[in-house]
This record gives C-alpha cells, sequence and structure tokens, in this order.
C-alpha cells in the first residue's frame, strides 16, 4: 500500500472513477429483467430494444408530477439533491398499488424540505445490510414505520413485483436505488414483518400451519427487534391513533394480527408463574447470551409486567451491538415467542382437541412423528394431518383413522403400544407391573400356565392382572395414536400407594382407565408435572396414614388444579 | 430449656432469623431405601436410596422430608464458619425411574436432557431442633438459619417455598 500506484488507487478522484466506470464493460443498470436478458444471452442493442418495449415496469414517484423510471429517463440522482434523506420529514400521500400491466407502485411517500422537494441518494453505499435497512426504518418515527411496513405487507401479500418494494423502501429509508441489486435487507424487512402477521393469523385461525412457521416467524421477529424495530409497538400505534383510517387499502388485519401476537404473548406470560417466568428466561439468556449479559437480560424480562414491550426494549438495546451478539439476543427473542405462543389444537380421529407438537413436521430423521406419518399415510394412502378446528366435526378424520385399523396398528406398533392391551401383572405390596413372563417365573409356571389362572386363583396367589396402563391409555383414545410418544401417561392415583398403603386401593383401580391421565411431553408441562410431583410429596408428609377417602379428595384436587394441562382434559370439581 | 434461650435471645434483640422450607422433590425413595416405618413422621432410613422421576431444578431435594443436596451445596454448608449445628453428611444412592427416561431420554423432544450431567448429591441428615439449630425439622418441613438461607440461595432454590418460621411455631415446636 506504500507504493505510488496503490496510493493513487486509494486517493482516486471522482472524475477518476468516473472515467474507469464508463469504460467498464460489465456496467447494469441494477435492472433484474436487463440482468436477466443479459444472462439469456441477448446483445446490448436487443437488451436496449426489449427494456424500451418492456415500458416503465418501475416507476418511482418523487411527487410534484417527477418520477424516475425508464421512460421518463429520469434517474434518482436527477432528483435528488440532499445528503440524509431518511432524517427529513416525509410528505404522506399513502400506498397505492396500481394493477395495470405491467403493474405499478405508486408509494406515495416523499421527502419534504420546506416547499422545496428535494432528493439525493447515496449512491456511494458499498452495502446494504438487513441490518442498515431496519436501523433506518427503526430510526423513523412510529408512524412512518408503519406507513413502510404497511407497504411491505402489501407488497407481499399482493405478491406484486418485490423490486418494485426494494425500489420504494430504498427511497424511503435513503438507501437509494443501490437497494435494489443488494435488497435482501429490504426484501427481509417485508418477508419478516410477514412471517410474523402469518403466523398470529395461523396461530388465531388455530391453523395447523403455525406448528411449521412458528420457527421462522420467531427468528423473524427476533430479527425486526434486534433491528430496532419495535413491531408490537408500530402495529398498535397504527390501530390506534396514528391514522390507520387514513390509509387507502385494508393493511389493519396484517397488524391486526401482529398486535394479537403482542397480546397472545403477554397472556400466556401472565398466566405463567413467577417460578416458570424465572425458569425460562434464566435458560434462554444463559444458554444464549452467557452468565453475565443473562443476569441482567433475565431478571429483566423475569419482571416485566409487558413482556412483549421487554422484548422490545431487549432488541432495542440489542440493536446497538456486532452482528454476532445482536444474533444472540435474536435467538433469546425468538424463542422467547416460540416458548409464550400457544400450540395449534389438532382435532384427532377421535374428535377431540389436542395440541400439534411444533416441531412436528421438522425433517429430523430421528423423529418418530415422521415415521408415523409416513406408516399411517402408507395405508391410508393419504396424508394423515391433525386437522384444524373444534371438535364438532371430526367425521372425515375419524372415519379415515378409525377405519384403517391396519395402518393405526401398525403405528400403534411403533411406538409400544398393543391393540388390545397386553396383560401385565402386579404383585401386592408393589408398585410397578411386571410382564407374565417374569410374574410367571417368579411363581415357577409356565406363560400359558399363568394366562389361564382365574382372578381368585391369582389373589391367592397375591397377584393381580391387570390391562398394560399404556396400551390402556392409548386404545381408549386412538387418536392420540400418531401423537404417542409426545405423551407421558400416568396414573392419577400414584403408584408408590401400591406400596406404602397396601390393601388401600388394588391395582386394578389404579389401573382403571379413568384414573390414567395424559400429558404432553413439553418443558411447560414437565412445570406441571413437578408441580403434582410436588403435591403429592406434600401429602405423603401431612397424611403419614390416609384414608382412601383423603387419597381420592387429593386426586380431585390436582384435577381441579392441573386438569386443563391432561389430554383429555379433565374437569376437577 | 430451649424454649428459655430462644425467649432470652429474642429479648436480646439480637435472635437468628429461621425460615421454613417446603423443598423440591424430584423423586422417591427407592427400593434400596430402608425405612423405618412409612407411617411415622418424620421419617427414620438407615439407608437413603432416591429414585429421580424428574430432572432436578433445586439443589436441596427432599422425599417425604428426607433431604439430599447437590454436592456444590454440601462442599459450602461444610465450609461455614462456625460450623452449622442440627445436620451431618452421608451417602445417598441415586438412580433414575422409568418415569424420569420417559421424560427424557429423547433428544427429539425438548424434555430432553443429558443424564450425564446430574450433579452428586450427599445426604443431609438433619438431627437438630428447628429455630435453635441451623437445620431442624418441625411440622414436616426443614427449619434453616437465615445464615444457611443465605448460603443455600447461592445456589439454586427455585422450587423452594420459603416463609419465615414464627415465634409461635417455635414455641409449638419446643412445647
Amino acid at each position: 500500500m506504500a507504493s505510488s500506484d496503490a496510493q493513487s488507487i486509494v486517493n482516486s478522484s471522482a472524475r477518476d472513477k468516473q472515467i474507469v466506470e464508463a469504460d467498464r464493460t460489465n456496467q447494469s443498470s441494477g435492472s433484474l429483467a436487463e440482468l436477466t436478458l443479459k444472462n439469456q444471452g441477448l446483445t446490448r442493442e436487443q437488451i436496449a430494444a426489449r427494456m424500451q418495449e418492456q415500458g416503465d415496469s418501475i416507476s418511482i414517484d418523487y411527487g410534484n408530477g417527477r418520477d424516475a423510471s425508464r421512460k421518463s429517463g429520469l434517474k434518482e440522482k436527477d432528483l435528488v439533491t440532499v445528503d440524509e434523506l431518511d432524517k427529513r420529514p416525509i410528505r404522506d400521500y399513502g400506498w397505492g398499488f396500481n394493477s395495470d400491466i405491467p403493474p405499478k407502485i405508486e408509494t406515495g411517500v416523499e421527502y419534504q424540505v420546506g416547499s422545496q422537494i428535494e432528493f439525493k441518494a447515496q449512491h456511494n453505499k458499498a452495502e446494504i445490510t438487513d441490518q442498515a435497512v431496519f436501523e433506518r426504518v427503526a430510526a423513523m418515527p412510529i408512524d412512518k414505520q408503519a406507513q413502510i411496513l404497511s407497504a411491505g405487507i402489501q407488497a407481499y401479500q399482493q405478491e406484486i413485483n418485490h423490486q418494485q418494494f426494494r425500489v420504494a423502501v430504498g427511497e424511503i429509508t435513503g438507501v437509494g436505488e443501490s437497494v435494489v441489486g443488494m435488497a435482501q435487507g429490504v426484501d427481509s424487512l417485508g418477508k419478516s414483518i410477514c412471517d410474523v402477521a402469518q403466523f398470529s393469523r395461523d396461530l388465531a385461525e388455530n391453523n395447523p400451519r403455525a406448528a411449521d412457521t412458528a420457527e421462522q416467524a420467531s427468528k423473524s421477529f427476533g430479527k425486526l427487534l434486534v433491528g430496532g424495530i419495535r413491531v408490537v409497538e408500530v402495529a398498535d400505534g397504527y390501530l390506534g391513533s396514528l391514522g390507520a383510517a387514513s390509509y387507502e387499502g385494508d393493511n389493519t388485519k396484517a397488524f391486526r394480527d401482529i398486535s394479537g401476537l403482542g397480546q397472545r404473548i403477554n397472556q400466556r406470560w401472565s398466566e405463567m408463574s413467577t417460578e416458570e417466568k424465572t425458569s425460562l428466561t434464566t435458560r434462554l439468556t444463559l444458554d444464549n447470551l452467557g452468565p453475565i449479559a443473562a443476569a441482567g437480560a433475565g431478571a429483566k424480562l423475569a419482571k416485566s409486567i409487558d413482556v412483549a414491550g421487554a422484548l422490545q426494549d431487549l432488541g432495542a438495546s440489542a440493536s446497538v451491538f456486532g452482528g454476532r451478539e445482536r444474533d444472540k439476543y435474536s435467538r433469546v427473542i425468538g424463542e422467547m415467542v416460540e416458548k409464550l405462543t400457544p400450540q395449534p389444537m389438532g382435532v384427532t380421529p377421535d374428535g377431540r382437541l389436542m395440541p400439534i407438537p411444533k416441531d412436528r413436521l421438522k425433517t429430523d430423521g430421528n423423529m418418530l412423528m415422521s415415521k408415523a406419518d409416513d406408516s399411517l399415510r402408507a395405508s391410508t394412502g393419504k396424508h394423515n394431518e391433525l386437522q384444524p378446528g373444534k371438535p364438532e366435526k371430526p367425521l372425515e378424520v375419524t372415519k379415515e383413522a378409525l377405519d384403517n385399523p391396519e395402518g393405526l396398528a401398525n403405528l400403534a406398533k411403533k411406538f409400544g403400544i398393543n391393540m388390545p392391551p397386553k396383560d401385565t401383572y402386579v404383585f401386592a405390596g408393589e408398585k410397578d407391573a411386571v410382564s407374565a413372563e417374569a410374574a410367571a417365573k417368579r411363581l415357577g409356571v409356565t406363560k400359558e400356565q399363568l394366562e389361564k389362572l382365574d382372578e381368585a386363583v391369582l389373589a391367592g396367589k397375591r397377584l393381580e392382572r391387570v390391562a398394560d396402563y399404556r396400551d390402556a391409555f392409548f386404545n381408549k383414545h386412538p387418536g392420540l395414536i400418531p401423537v404417542a410418544d409426545r405423551i407421558y401417561v400416568h396414573h392419577a392415583i400414584p403408584k408408590w400407594v401400591l406400596k406404602d398403603y397396601a390393601n388401600l386401593f388394588t391395582a386394578k383401580e389404579l389401573n382403571e382407565i379413568g384414573f390414567l391421565r395424559g400429558i404432553t411431553k413439553t418443558d411447560n408441562s414437565l412445570v406441571h408435572n413437578k408441580d403434582i410431583h410436588n403435591a403429592w410429596n406434600d401429602f405423603k408428609l401431612d397424611f403419614p396414614n390416609p384414608t382412601r377417602q383423603q387419597v381420592l379428595e387429593k386426586v380431585r384436587t390436582i384435577d381441579r388444579d392441573f386438569g386443563e394441562y391432561f389430554i383429555p382434559p379433565v374437569r376437577g370439581q | 430449656m430451649i424454649l428459655e434461650s430462644t425467649l432470652y435471645r429474642q429479648l436480646e434483640g439480637n435472635e437468628m432469623k429461621y425460615y421454613l422450607l417446603r423443598v423440591e422433590s424430584a423423586g422417591d425413595f427407592g427400593d434400596h431405601a430402608v425405612i423405618e416405618n412409612i407411617k411415622e413422621r418424620p421419617l427414620k432410613i438407615s439407608k437413603f436410596h432416591y429414585e429421580l422421576d424428574m430432572w432436578p431444578t433445586d439443589d436441596l431435594l427432599q422425599a417425604v422430608g428426607v433431604f439430599m443436596v447437590s454436592e456444590a451445596l454440601a462442599v459450602k454448608l461444610k465450609a461455614m464458619t462456625p460450623p452449622i449445628t442440627g445436620a451431618s453428611f452421608d451417602n445417598v444412592e441415586v438412580t433414575t425411574s422409568a418415569k424420569f427416561d420417559e421424560w427424557h431420554s429423547n433428544p427429539a423432544i425438548e424434555t430432553y436432557r443429558d443424564k450425564s450431567k446430574l450433579p452428586n448429591y450427599l445426604w443431609l441428615k438433619v438431627s437438630g431442633t428447628a429455630g435453635s439449630d441451623d437445620l431442624g425439622l418441625a411440622t414436616n418441613c426443614l427449619v434453616i438459619s437465615e445464615r444457611v438461607l443465605d448460603v443455600m440461595k447461592s445456589l439454586t432454590l427455585q422450587y423452594c417455598k420459603v416463609e419465615e418460621f414464627l415465634f409461635d411455631q417455635k414455641l409449638q415446636t419446643a412445647g
């Protein structure tokens, strides 16, 4: 770099650069259409003719009858004359979409300086990143942010040329036309907003697609927030006093969806115990941010009442960090959103609602669910999705699944479920059931001899024959077989009762279908399971010699307190 | 004598505060536990076998009023000066149940936990008098002094319900 040649390159003047640029044979106007034609092998002249025929595929309205387009011959640089466009006020004409052919966006936004409208792009931008665009949008007043996001929503919802949207947002945010060539940031802005809105809508409509889109939407939400864009606040503001009515077209739905997501997150948050909140925030911040940053961020989140607001604050504070740090915060926010949004519910073949596991459709070879799907699909010849909606009309699903006992049996086999339930044996004073083989061995008889013994004879040998409780549960609820690997089945009357208080209940009673409870294997359910376990431990402390009635009363209170988390839900009195 | 001692210290105005703990239970007695009488409280056991049914959160755990602490907490308690009163440490056999495996052994499910990361535990044998010793038992709960609570709080006590051990409770215990 010390040589004179190198110095002259480094210190080259604008004129030097223009000369070099004019000599360049691979010049591009930045048009994707032109690039496509080039790639098709057309000559410069052929391309020019085709572009002329094409007319105004893109027209940016700068107000006062001035627009930049191929037809007008005016370029952005002809119209833009000031440096920091994004800091100046924007005149609001709303956002219009002209569906003529070729389609045309009428942005209806312009920078306004006094009575003169002057523009200048920043052509020397070396790189436009997602973060740069997000930050520029975030730096604007909330109502202007709403305008941009609204434009992004419309562009994506109507599936119009995204390039047009990129140009428009490039202008608004001051990144200029250069954004067209390197416009992932702008694309990302519109897409992120739509991801979040769509996910929220899927949740509201209980669309099982939400199970698939949750991860992407959560990432997008995190990305927007660490970009400094307070997306929920923008949506709330748009729907509130900032003039939703003044915008043409109905983008309020998407904003309602985003606003609804904020409310949903806050609702779920308010239902969580302090312990659950602390556990969740501590784990997420520790895993992603490390112990030092986690101490502050985790505590702040855990103590918040408006968690959507706290997440936006966290994102805004992270927006000043470098890329790697921002990514970490983005992950925390995304994972928080995923944990705080409800799982979509599906109708099982036996007509009941149950949550569809969020990662159900991940292409993970180790996941039993995908195998389960394959198995049932192979037998039915149809895709056996859990169906969204209410359980009143499960007929088709029920018919499909239950009319296909072979497919269901294959699935059951994969999950170790016997149809019909197999017999197991419980010795008096023991809590766990054993297989027929093990029981026969202990009694010194063959399995066949054991199976022929009637209950009276078994009782004489201090033994009870009971159906395997897991088999019994899934035989009773065959609609849950496709998600059997995600459900933990337990006894409402704990098994230790048989061991610690023999003669209080029989094994048959404990294994009655009415005393079996299913619970999904999620971290949230694990918390409930832990609470239930602790409740029984307290019971044991308080009732060292309980009666049947006291045990049954405890079952009733646990059903009352936790019944809603069971599958199927149990209503305790 | 205990009552007199407690009253005297309270009158003196420098009484140590005590706390009543409802400790997390993440499992139950395993088959190797030797329990004198299951219907007696507090339970008397001569061999402690703890079978984990779920991943433990706290550094202090119990099964029906019999306690164990993580090795990390045991080290801290043993290092206290003056030495803690009302408790000693012994070995505990810790295993996991089929229920534990069903919740935590499938890597495809979010409740998966790496079993190798379970801490080591020691049996915390509580023999002291509630409200007098650093560790004691009252109304089926663990009662600890403020200085022990401070040490415990330096680790994890998320599922442990803590409330102040009141003077009335001390009277009952002493009586």
